[in-house]
């Protein structure tokens, strides 16, 4: 009946952070459409310069987008990670339910999540 | 002005994908590729952040229905985020071609899987380890009447949600359909579980690599923002309507075409 009461309760409490999530999703989806509209106007017709492979890492892009002081194109970006660390958020915030629910076993394996997420989002990174 | 029609393409993507239960990467990769002659490996980044932001969004819907099974999702992703490390590693050695046949497979794969009938079952045998981490639960049935359910087979779910982890970051689609089919085949969930926990637990695995793609330098705002924005709206319009349409009719037509772009993928990647 406890475990029960329990499941309900996390239940509420992962309601909540989701519904943060979506507030996440509509700040990002506006970065992403006003960066985006921005990069049109200024520099036009862009798609057909993405038919062959040349990545050129974030920080890269990012560096030159200050130097260059590209707003939309800095806009975008920041839509871009706040987009990729919402997932990670609700997986941390699950992580610390779990603890406050003494789960600690579940609690253990969503910061085991969180941790496999950081290493993903490292392999990105060419050092 | 192409930027402006991948946008109307993404809205249709989002909009499809709503009607019949699948994410938009199915459509939208196909499309990047073959009509706008866009490099795959861009593609896939692109679609892997319309998956993050769809699913970010609809997870409170996802929970409200009370279908997911939360325990069973952080329990599983671990599972699905090791698969992501593994496929986007895979990637950086496949050449496109590769890509392409890849994704013409499973293309060709998902559309004998939308034919298939779902018979629904309950398990009443709860494996060890959803003993000790308590994964068996309740839903609440068309009657309202509250249906208990064990969990069958853990560690083979855990070695497909892995499968399917691998499968999301090589060709930027959610899995959705692999993740449904190893909780309904071989953990014996009932099939609307299967359906939300999945759904659930989609935006998790897709930002594993999607991340990754964009530290890389593989997601280019110029590709991901109109496809992101265009599959929101266009899921987010989907899902209100799809009590209205016929989606019956709908899928079959899907299934014709779904085969067909699978054959071009894969004459593509065999070129």
């Amino acid at each position: 009946m406890n475990s029960k009461i329990d499941d309900k309760k996390l239940h509420q409490l992962e309601l909540r952070i989701s519904s943060l999530l979506r507030v996440g999703v509509l700040i990002s989806g506006a970065c992403l459409l006003f960066g985006w509209i921005g990069q049109l106007r200024q520099d036009g017709e862009l798609l057909s310069t993405f038919t062959t492979y040349h990545p050129v890492p974030l920080l890269e892009r990012m560096q030159w987008a200050l130097l260059m002081r590209d707003r939309s194109l800095m806009m975008a970006f920041i839509g871009l990670m706040i987009l990729v660390c919402l997932p990670v958020l609700r997986v941390a915030m699950t992580g610390v339910l779990f603890i406050l629910q003494k789960e600690y076993k579940l609690g253990l394996m969503a910061f085991g999540v969180l941790g496999a997420l950081v290493v993903s989002f490292c392999l990105g990174i060419d050092l | 002005m192409p930027e402006v029609l991948l946008l109307i393409t993404a809205i249709a993507a989002g909009f499809l994908g709503a009607l019949l239960g699948l994410g938009g990467g199915i459509i939208i990769v196909p499309v990047l590729t073959l009509v706008y002659h866009v490099d795959i490996r861009y593609a896939i980044a692109a679609s892997l952040i319309s998956i993050v932001a769809t699913s970010s969004g609809a997870a409170a819907s996802y929970l409200k229905d009370s279908l997911t099974n939360l325990r069973l999702a952080v329990f599983l992703e671990v599972g699905t985020v090791s698969g992501a490390i593994g496929g986007f590693l895979l990637a950086s050695y496949l050449k496109a071609q590769a890509l392409f046949l890849l994704f013409g497979i499973f293309l060709f794969f998902s559309a004998v899987m939308m034919l298939r009938k779902r018979g629904d079952h309950v398990s009443t045998i709860n494996h060890p380890w959803a003993e000790s981490l308590h994964l068996d639960g309740a839903y609440p049935d068309d009657k309202g009447q509250t249906v208990s359910y064990k969990v069958e087979m853990v560690p083979l779910g855990l070695i497909a949600m892995f499968g399917a982890g691998v499968l999301s970051a090589l060709l930027g689609i959610g899995s959705g359909i692999f993740k449904v089919l190893a909780m309904d085949g071989a953990m014996k969930l009932p099939m609307k579980v299967s359906s939300a926990t999945s759904n659930f637990m989609i935006g998790v695995t897709a930002s594993a690599s999607a991340g990754a793609y964009l530290l890389r330098g593989d997601v280019h705002p110029e590709i991901a923002a109109p496809v992101a924005i265009g599959i929101i709206i266009g899921s987010f319009v989907g899902a209100r309507v799809m009590v209205k349409m016929p989606a019956r009719r709908i899928r079959q037509i899907f299934v014709v075409v779904l085969a067909i772009v699978s054959v071009q993928m894969i004459l593509k990647g065999l070129s």
